[in-house]
């Protein structure tokens, strides 16, 4: 059969057997060798099926990935979030909407400390929501607020997804997670100027707090936080200067947070124990997709189908910021009933050649990426955010979950024009590294 | 009948308690790996005294820890797979979705075990060697990938066994369809 048409035939294969549940990582892995050994046979095949796995995985980049994921743990144990939250209050609790500005300047620093926006949005709605709820704040507001927020621990590094985008494009690990950190404090400060339209629009979604609170009080406040943000400037300003490895700025702010977590007693042998285990069974679970997704990625190699494809776009006769639109647009719309990372491993073997041949930057592309990931993670009707969030409060109606996500939504779209307008937003301090 | 249902039963907690087992290897794993990664950058900037071979050793690391708690994801039915589009259908037609993707899975890590066993017995032979500083030898890395895919198969094997168990279990007595996603 034509290498390119099979091609096509194992993108479908694929897309239903995800939609008939199957497992993610088996069925990449399926398609994968099944499509490889029909297009070039059963010797190279089965070679390929056999190297690929443990020529994936033993890769000094990827040890990144379990150490990042232990940090957040840590982080999460060490009850940080509580802290910031209070000490945020103390600062932006008299502006209009208060208690939400406080739970976005809460998530952005949990996301500098943590890399994954489901363990984020989780902790964030187990914290900030009662609290929200306690001093009237309208629950729809707050549902939105959390579940837009949760999402920001995606694009702040440390991230697992720009880890796992830099590890399917094989772009610098380092230089994404830079990347990532001016477009994650805009896309907070733009969630922050959304509560302020609504809340000035509609006084009683958010009633103010009237409580005095001195300077003093507030910088004394900072004081449980000076230890992450001392993490945090170390790791990446590490990155940043290139002393460190990702890798090595993954084990130091592991180490940093366990420090941490150990001297404000919040860790026990039991919840070590817990910790680990769940860094076992994350990292074992990223990891494997990650090679079937390799595999996947040899299987579309040899169909020729990405050249095909790049040829295709390049030789359309529109501005090729069009064809990057119409892609935001097919992604967002994939968004909306599909996994995200699950169509990401699919879909950028093949797309990306193209955004490069078209003179995009891999990094760039790489934010939009992120945050496309970030907005199907809360677009209805399937978005995780938005079952999480469900079981927070129990007499949570779906229903007023997705009201109040709907604004932020729209604010994530105008996000997402801003990094396309601005690509100096993503590019320009991963250009000033070596 | 039942004798081989007990049969199961048995080797099916003596499999849970080996992967359980490995899952605590692979979480040892992550934790020393924190400490080594750590102790090496204070080695080499404090005191100029890098460890050597550590790259190689990291991603040995890794391959330990993803392949050894493969298997364990796998008895928390974590391998993440989308629910939503067949959340509508009967509890049956559910399980019986199940056990097709893990027979798939059986398909694709028998192949990936069978063929990187091969490999691994061959860089035994071989005595095939990493590059680097140091010279570790690649077989025992190598040998995790088929050990902790052969592993996964035999729990999605048992995990097909009694999800077909459940299929044919009249409707009444059946528990509520369980498992985690991510």
């Amino acid at each position: 059969m034509d290498p390119q048409l099979m091609g096509w035939v194992g993108i479908v294969l694929l897309f239903l057997l995800l939609l008939a549940r199957t497992p993610v990582a088996f069925a990449i892995g399926a398609v994968g060798i099944l499509g490889f050994w029909v297009v070039s046979g059963t010797g190279p095949a089965m070679k390929m099926a056999a190297i690929v796995p443990y020529s994936t995985v033993a890769t000094y980049n990827f040890s990144v990935m379990p150490l990042f994921i232990l940090m957040g743990y840590f982080v999460y144990h060490s009850g940080f979030t509580t802290d910031i939250y209070r000490s945020a209050r103390l600062w932006v609790g008299r502006i209009p909407g208060g208690l939400a500005h406080a739970t976005v300047i809460a998530g952005a620093a949990f996301g500098a400390a943590s890399g994954s926006s489901f363990a984020s949005c989780a902790t964030l709605a187990k914290v900030t929501i009662p609290e929200m709820i306690r001093f009237g704040i309208d629950r729809r507001l707050a549902f939105g607020v959390v579940a837009a927020t949760g999402t920001i621990a995606s694009m702040i590094p440390p991230s697992v997804l720009m880890v796992i985008y830099g590890m399917i494009t094989e772009q610098s690990i380092a230089k994404l997670l830079i990347a990532g950190i001016l477009p994650g404090l805009v896309a907070a400060a733009n969630y922050m100027i959304l509560i302020y339209i609504i809340v000035k629009r509609n006084p009683k979604l958010a009633p103010m707090l009237n409580e005095k609170v001195s300077w003093k009080e507030r910088f004394t406040s900072l004081k449980s936080s000076w230890g992450i943000i001392t993490i945090f400037v170390f790791v990446m300003g590490g990155i940043y200067t290139g002393v460190f490895t990702p890798t090595e700025a993954g084990g130091v702010g592991a180490f940093g947070t366990f420090i941490m977590a150990l001297a404000l007693r919040k860790l026990n042998f039991t919840t070590l124990k817990n910790t680990l285990l769940d860094v076992a069974r994350t990292t074992g679970m990223v990891l494997c997709i990650i090679s079937c997704a390799f595999i996947f990625a040899r299987f579309m190699a040899v169909s020729q189908l990405p050249i095909q494809m790049s040829d295709f776009l390049i030789n359309l006769d529109i501005p090729s910021i069009w064809i990057l639109l119409s892609v935001m647009g097919m992604y967002i719309l994939l968004g909306f009933f599909f996994d995200m990372i699950a169509a990401m491993f699919i879909t950028l073997p093949i797309i990306l050649p193209a955004i490069i041949e078209l003179g995009y930057d891999p990094i760039w592309f790489g934010v939009l990426m992120v945050h496309l990931c970030e907005v199907s993670q809360i677009t209805p009707p399937f978005g995780l955010n938005i079952f999480i969030l469900k079981g927070t409060l129990p007499d949570t109606d779906l229903k007023e979950v997705i009201q109040g996500i709907i604004p932020f939504s729209v604010m994530d779209i105008i996000t997402l024009a801003i990094y396309i307008a601005f690509p100096q937003l993503a590019l320009f301090l991963p250009s000033m590294m070596m | 009948m039942i004798k081989l249902r007990c049969f199961f039963i048995k080797a099916d907690s003596s499999l849970k308690s080996v992967v359980k087992a490995l899952a605590w290897i692979s979480s040892g794993i992550v934790f020393v790996m924190m400490f080594f990664l750590t102790a090496d950058v204070v080695l080499r900037y404090l005191f100029n005294r890098p460890i050597i071979g550590v790259y190689q050793l990291a991603e040995f690391m890794v391959v330990g820890v993803v392949f050894l708690s493969v298997a364990y994801v796998q008895t928390l039915k974590g391998h993440i797979k989308m629910e939503v589009a067949t959340s509508w259908l009967p509890l049956k037609g559910q399980i019986a979705l199940d056990i097709f993707g893990y027979l798939v899975g059986i398909a694709v890590f028998s192949v990936i075990a069978w063929h990187s066993g091969k490999i691994a017995i061959h860089a035994w032979r071989i005595k095939d060697v990493s590059m680097g500083m140091v010279q570790f030898p690649l077989w025992p890395a190598k040998s995790l990938v088929p050990f902790g895919s052969g592993l996964l198969c035999l729990e999605l094997f048992s995990n097909v066994l009694g999800d077909l168990a459940m299929l044919l279990r009249p409707a009444d007595n059946m528990p509520e369809a369980g498992g985690e996603s991510l």
